[in-house]
C-alpha cells in the first residue's frame, strides 16, 4: 500500500468515524467495522460492534459483524494454542483452549477437547468446569432445565476430585443464587470465604443468601425456571417465601370443583400441588398431564414467538381439560365436554392471580 | 395445487388467521400458508413435540384421545387439530374472536379428515 491509498483509507476512516458518533445508525457501525477489518484491527472491530449493539441490540447485522470479527480475532489464538498443545498438551492448554471455542459458539469442539483432556488427565478438574459452563449457556439462553441439571452435575464432580477449587464453588454458589437454590448458594459461598475468596458479587450473594438454611430440590427449581421462563436470581426464592403459597388457593378450588361437569381441579405452584375432586393424591397422573402440557405450551408459543402461554383447553374422549398458568402457578380442571369453557377458565384465572397475590403478600 | 393445500390457503385468509399448516405427528409438514415471520420447519417441530409430549403423558393418566389443543398466548392463539394421522395447526393473533375461528377450524379440519382418508 502506497503513501496516497494510506492517506486516502486514513481519510475515509475518519470519515465514518464521524458519522457513526453524529448520526449513528447499523448501517454506520457496519461501515466502518467494514474498513477496520480490512486494515486487520479485530479488537477495534469488536469493540465497535459492542458499542454498535449497545445502541441497536435487535441488530442481526451487527450481531454478524461482531462474530465475524471475534471468530477471526479468536482465530490467532487457537493457532497458538493448538502449537503449545502440541509441543507440550497440559490441562491448563486444553482449558484454555476449550475455552475459545466456547467462546466461539463451537459447541462439537469444545466436547471434544474437554473429553480428551479428561481421558489424559482425569483429576483436572478445568475441562469439568468448561463442560458446566457450556451447559450453564445453554440454561441461561434457552432456560433448558436439563442443560441446567448436567452443569451441577458436573460441578459436583469437579468438586469431589478438588473440594478447594474455587472455580467450581464460585459457579455452583451462582447458578444456585440465580434458580433461587439460596440455602445452596450459601454452603458455596461459605467455602470461598473459607478459601479466601471473595469479590463484590461473592459479597452480595452472601447477604442475600444470610437467612436461606435447609436442603433445595435443584432439579425442581431448573425446572420451575424453566416452566415459568425466567430466573429467580435469589430474590424472592422459595426459601425465603413466608406463608403458605397454596393457603389462597383452597377455598376457590373447592368452589371450581363444585361447578357442573367438573370432574377433578389442580393448583399447583413450584413443587407443590393441591388437589380436588377425582384425583388419587399428589401422585394422580393428571397432575404430570398438566405440568406437561402447560411446559410443551409454554415452550411452544415462546419459540413461535406469540408470547407467553397463559390458558390452555384440550379436547379429547375424555371430555376436556382447562388449564390456567400464569409465572410459577398452574391451575387445571378436567371437565365434561359441555361444560362452559368461558365460566372455568375465568375461575381459574382468578384462582391464579388471586393466589399469586396472596403469596407475595405473605399473608395467604 | 393439492387440495390439502387449497384448505389451508383458504383458512389462511380468514380475519385474524396468520397461518395454518398440515402437519404429520412426526413434524413432516404435508401443506402450508405461512406468514413470512414463521419458519415452516419450526412451527413442524414444535407442532410435532406438544403433540407428542402430550399424547405420551396421556397415555400415562389412560386417556387415549386428543382431538384439539387451543393454547393463549399474550400475543397469538395457536389451535392444534387432529385430522387423522396429521395435525391442522391454525395460529392466530391475540385479537382473534375464538368461537369464530374455531368454527371455521372445525369446517377446515372436517374437510381435511376427508381428503386424508382420501390420500391414505
Amino acid at each position: 500500500m502506497n503513501l496516497i491509498q494510506k492517506l486516502k483509507i486514513r481519510k475515509e476512516l475518519k470519515r465514518l468515524e464521524a458519522r457513526v458518533h453524529e448520526s449513528p445508525s447499523p448501517s454506520a457501525f457496519i461501515d466502518l467495522g467494514q474498513v477496520y477489518i480490512n486494515l486487520g484491527m479485530l479488537e477495534k472491530t469488536v469493540a465497535l460492534a459492542d458499542e454498535g449493539l449497545a445502541l441497536f441490540p435487535q441488530s442481526a447485522e451487527l450481531r454478524k459483524l461482531r462474530k465475524f470479527a471475534k471468530k477471526n480475532q479468536l482465530s490467532a489464538r487457537i493457532t497458538d494454542l493448538r502449537a503449545a498443545m502440541a509441543k507440550s498438551p497440559s490441562p491448563g492448554v486444553y482449558s484454555e483452549l476449550a475455552d475459545v471455542y466456547l467462546e466461539l459458539g463451537d459447541m462439537d469442539a469444545v466436547h471434544g477437547l474437554t473429553e480428551e483432556c479428561i481421558r489424559r488427565f482425569p483429576q483436572d478438574t478445568g475441562a469439568y468446569l468448561v463442560q458446566a459452563r457450556a451447559s450453564l449457556t445453554a440454561f441461561y439462553r434457552d432456560l433448558s432445565a436439563r442443560a441446567g441439571i448436567v452443569a451441577v452435575e458436573l460441578i459436583r464432580k469437579a468438586i469431589k476430585i478438588d473440594g478447594r477449587d474455587a472455580k467450581a464453588h464460585k459457579l455452583m454458589a451462582d447458578v444456585c443464587y440465580r434458580v433461587g437454590a439460596l440455602a445452596t448458594a450459601r454452603r458455596h459461598i461459605d467455602e470461598l470465604v473459607r478459601l479466601g475468596v471473595g469479590d463484590d458479587e461473592i459479597r452480595n450473594m452472601q447477604r442475600a443468601c444470610s437467612d436461606a438454611s435447609g436442603d433445595e430440590d435443584l432439579d425442581a427449581l431448573f425446572h420451575r425456571a424453566e416452566f415459568r421462563g425466567g430466573l429467580a436470581r435469589g430474590a424472592g426464592g422459595t426459601s425465603g417465601r413466608t406463608g403458605d403459597p397454596l393457603k389462597a388457593a383452597r377455598d376457590a378450588l373447592t368452589g371450581i370443583v363444585q361447578i357442573p361437569g367438573v370432574t377433578k381441579a389442580v393448583y399447583i405452584v413450584g413443587a407443590k400441588a393441591l388437589v380436588r375432586g377425582d384425583v388419587n393424591g399428589g401422585d394422580d397422573p393428571f397432575l404430570r398431564l398438566v405440568r406437561v402440557m402447560a411446559r410443551a405450551a409454554h415452550r411452544a408459543a415462546r419459540r413461535m414467538d406469540i408470547g407467553s402461554f397463559n390458558k390452555g383447553v384440550v379436547d379429547g374422549n375424555f371430555g376436556r381439560i382447562c388449564l390456567c398458568s400464569f409465572g410459577d402457578a398452574l391451575a387445571a380442571v378436567q371437565c365434561e365436554g359441555h361444560s362452559s369453557v368461558e365460566a372455568v377458565l375465568e375461575q381459574l384465572q382468578e384462582l391464579v392471580a388471586n393466589s399469586l397475590v396472596g403469596s407475595e403478600g405473605g399473608d395467604a | 395445487m393439492s387440495s390439502m393445500e387449497q384448505v389451508v390457503t383458504e383458512l389462511a385468509k380468514a380475519s385474524g388467521v396468520r397461518g395454518c399448516a398440515v402437519v404429520t405427528e412426526d413434524g413432516m409438514m404435508v401443506a402450508s400458508a405461512l406468514q413470512g415471520r414463521f419458519e415452516p420447519d419450526v412451527v413442524a417441530g414444535l407442532a410435532s413435540f406438544v403433540i407428542a409430549t402430550t399424547r405420551r403423558a396421556m397415555a400415562q393418566d389412560r386417556q387415549d384421545r386428543l382431538d384439539r389443543f387451543v393454547v393463549h398466548a399474550t400475543h397469538g392463539k395457536l389451535v392444534l387439530s387432529d385430522i387423522g394421522h396429521a395435525f391442522l395447526i391454525t395460529i392466530t393473533d391475540q385479537f382473534v374472536h375464538l368461537d369464530l375461528v374455531l368454527r371455521i377450524v372445525d369446517e377446515a379440519t372436517a374437510r381435511l379428515k376427508v381428503l386424508a382418508r382420501i390420500d391414505a
